[in-house]
């Protein structure tokens, strides 16, 4: 007896029988946006003007001396007691700026509860946008992957030479990433901090993830 | 309130009566006017605007032909990154698939991002029957959940409910103060609904897009909570119709540019996932849906109907949507696309007059990022819905026409029929009673005052003997003066 998946594609192939077999090519990649080869300082420029139109704010730091200058600052101005982070090269030499008991390094014994009672959470991004303001993480755990959603702040943390024109000038990156068939888990774009317009239009930050985003780049 | 296919849109339903009150479609025709200027406006300012159409409907064209091979290429790669592939012709069988998944996890509660699948699949309904607690988590999908009523919109689920209303909303069913401030209404529904994604056993997402080369979804959205929903809980379920799949991975960026663009004038939405099978400890289900899409495809001239990314551009365009909202367009998917795809899902026999729901002026077409050609499918529909069985059918509807044609038969008819139209209106201008009918179309509007020259070709023979008498031919412009 044929499985319902065996039904649908017969039927779906009965659907399309009028169709000679090479009635439409298979389309190449799409001519998206022209290439562009601005030099960093000018994407950067691009780049910050466009995080701050979705409500986040974009830094550039020298060094990594810099960053966790920065990441102190920001932490006693919102009063972060608990940072959440995933250990990474980057991460360990900013955070190592912070006091250790406001570090805490999160791991796939962490259950979503505590990871949502965290003040912030600093992720790594390995590729940034310029025309849109956004960075693309690769979460291949649950934990990492509820790290970006679950605190009410957020902070990117990055290298300005993974600063990209745009998302198709990336791409290539990203689908050499995907043909690897051990990658699981999720890659997420992020362009702004979590938002809503469904009451009235009227925009509001943070009704599920963050309210707050910054993205750290460091030369 | 329960949604059934079989109430079969009737366009014209008694959820429609508040449209005739002053304060009714208003915020819907402000809000649709302006997401669709943005729209407009950004379209305008991209060059390259025409030629991204051209080439999302080429790659669509592609997928939906050879979509047999691309479904099986998807399942076969995403199978082998972990995720478990099932197939579902109808939504009975999709039904019991997650029923089957819910039961086997233990599962007693379920988070819900928006699927219009599920919509069709009456999931929420078939879920609380068997004593599973289905919460919706978009915003907008919240409060039309809380309120019983449905989405008026596919992307601004609650565009009908004012910020009042939702402060009531939550007074009345979250025991919370009533406020109408936006920023705490937000925190409300923050605050109540994180309980629930960190105690479900269960998350289930659409699909924006189905990845077949690489074996992957993306899903698209702006609060975080499909994220939330497809990460917190141990199981992710992600339903998908046959028509998502797109070829491959390096095609993607174009639809991610034109989705947001179109959809809420985003360059990018606030969050893009692509979904590459389970995290370790996860279990990740995709159930692929027909229920009645086969037909669409089966059909050349409705076939590229399955090209629609469900941006809802052509909601917020159409005239005839921002007036009349989505309610009554009777089931999930209001609007143009709606109007089209409708009667081919639910059967034209249910939902014929859909088709007829529309000014033809072409506008949906105009906006519609995969450039499909709405206003002829709705031609072609209006004829099958008057020669197939369908509520344009109707013994009513055949009188009126065989009166009509009557009429326009013979010149002393018309004259006639138009002598009694005068004096009827000149009777329901006068008379407190009117007929059921004329009173709905009357809350709303006056009827047009009656030419003080009497009818067009009284006036014309006065004139064409005026202009004999003068040696002059008459024309339409000798007339007007």
């Amino acid at each position: 007896m044929a499985t319902p998946r065996e039904r649908m594609l017969e039927r779906i192939r009965q659907a399309l029988r009028d169709l000679p077999p090479n009635a439409v090519d298979r389309p190449g990649t799409p001519q998206v946006w022209p290439q562009d080869t601005s030099p960093p300082e000018v994407l950067f420029a691009r780049f910050e003007q466009e995080v701050a139109a979705v409500n986040g704010e974009a830094i550039r730091v020298g060094s990594a001396e810099q960053a966790a200058a920065r990441l102190r600052a920001l932490a006693e101005q919102f009063s972060w007691h608990r940072i959440g982070c995933r250990q990474h090269e980057l991460t360990d030499a900013i955070l190592a700026g912070l006091p250790p008991s406001q570090v805490c390094r999160v791991t796939d014994s962490w259950p979503p509860e505590k990871i949502a009672e965290l003040d912030a959470a600093v992720v790594v991004g390995e590729i940034f946008l310029a025309d849109t303001g956004s960075s693309l993480i690769l979460c291949h755990e649950r934990w990492e992957r509820l790290l970006c959603y679950l605190p009410p702040a957020c902070v990117v943390l990055g290298h300005l030479e993974r600063l990209y024109c745009h998302l198709p000038a990336a791409w290539p990156v990203v689908a050499a990433w995907s043909q690897d068939r051990h990658t699981q888990g999720e890659f997420v774009i992020i362009t702004g901090p979590s938002r809503t317009s469904d009451i009235e239009k009227v925009l509001t930050l943070g009704v599920h993830g963050p309210k707050q985003l910054w993205i750290m780049l460091v030369d | 309130m329960k949604i059934s296919p079989l109430e079969g849109a009737a366009f014209h339903t008694a959820e429609t009566k508040w449209l005739a009150e002053p304060r009714g479609p208003k915020a819907l025709e402000v809000a649709t006017k302006r997401s669709a200027k943005t729209r407009d406006e950004i379209a305008a300012r991209i060059l390259q605007w025409e030629s991204w159409r051209e080439q999302a409907s080429r790659i669509k064209a592609y997928a939906i032909a050879h979509l047999d091979e691309l479904l099986s290429q998807f399942e076969e790669n995403i199978t082998a990154r972990g995720a478990t592939v099932l197939w579902a012709e109808n939504a009975r069988q999709a039904n019991e698939h997650l029923l089957t998944i819910a039961k086997k996890h233990n599962v007693r509660m379920v988070v819900k991002s928006k699927s219009m699948v599920s919509e069709e699949m009456e999931l929420n309904h078939v879920l609380e029957a068997q004593g599973i607690q289905a919460v919706e988590t978009d915003l907008g999908e919240f409060l039309v959940q809380l309120a019983g009523q449905r989405p008026t919109h596919i992307v601004t689920p609650a565009l009908h409910l004012s910020a009042e209303d939702v402060g009531r909303l939550f007074a009345e069913k979250l025991g919370e103060p009533f406020t109408r401030q936006h920023e705490q209404l937000t925190a409300i529904a923050r605050r109540h609904l994180r309980r629930r994604f960190l105690e479900a056993g269960m998350g289930i997402s659409g699909t924006n897009f189905a990845i077949a080369d690489v074996g992957a979804i993306c899903v698209v959205e702006n609060e975080g909570n499909a994220g939330l929903s497809m990460a917190t809980p141990p199981v992710h379920v992600a339903l998908m119709g046959i028509e998502k799949i797109i070829p491959s991975i390096v095609h993607l960026p174009l639809f991610l540019q034109l989705l947001g663009r179109s959809g809420t004038g985003q360059k990018l939405t606030a969050y893009t996932h692509l979904i590459y099978g389970p995290s370790p400890g996860q279990r990740f289900y995709v159930i692929i849906v027909d229920n009645g899409r086969t037909r669409i495809l089966s059909d050349p001239r409705l076939r590229s109907a399955l090209h629609c990314i469900r941006c809802g551009a052509c909601l917020n365009a159409c005239p005839v949507y921002r007036r009349v909202g989505g309610w009554a367009y009777g089931w999930i998917y209001p609007g143009p696309i709606g109007a089209v795809i409708t009667p081919m899902l639910v059967g034209i026999d249910k939902a014929g007059k859909l088709p007829f729901a529309s000014s033809l002026c072409g506008a949906c077409y105009e906006v519609c990022p995969v450039k499909i050609d709405i206003p002829h499918k709705l031609v072609y529909l209006r004829h099958l819905a008057t020669t197939h069985r369908s509520p344009v059918r109707s013994r009513l509807e055949k009188l009126v026409w065989w009166g009509w044609s009557l009429t326009m038969g013979r010149k002393w008819r018309y004259v006639l029929a138009t002598g009694l139209a005068r004096l009827g209106m000149r009777w329901v201008s006068w008379s407190p009673w009117k007929p059921k009918l004329l009173r709905a179309w009357l809350r709303a509007r006056d009827l047009p005052p009656l030419p003080p020259q009497g009818p067009f070709r009284k006036s014309w023979k006065k004139l064409e003997k005026e202009l004999q008498i003068s040696g002059q031919p008459p024309t339409a412009q000798s007339h007007k003066a």
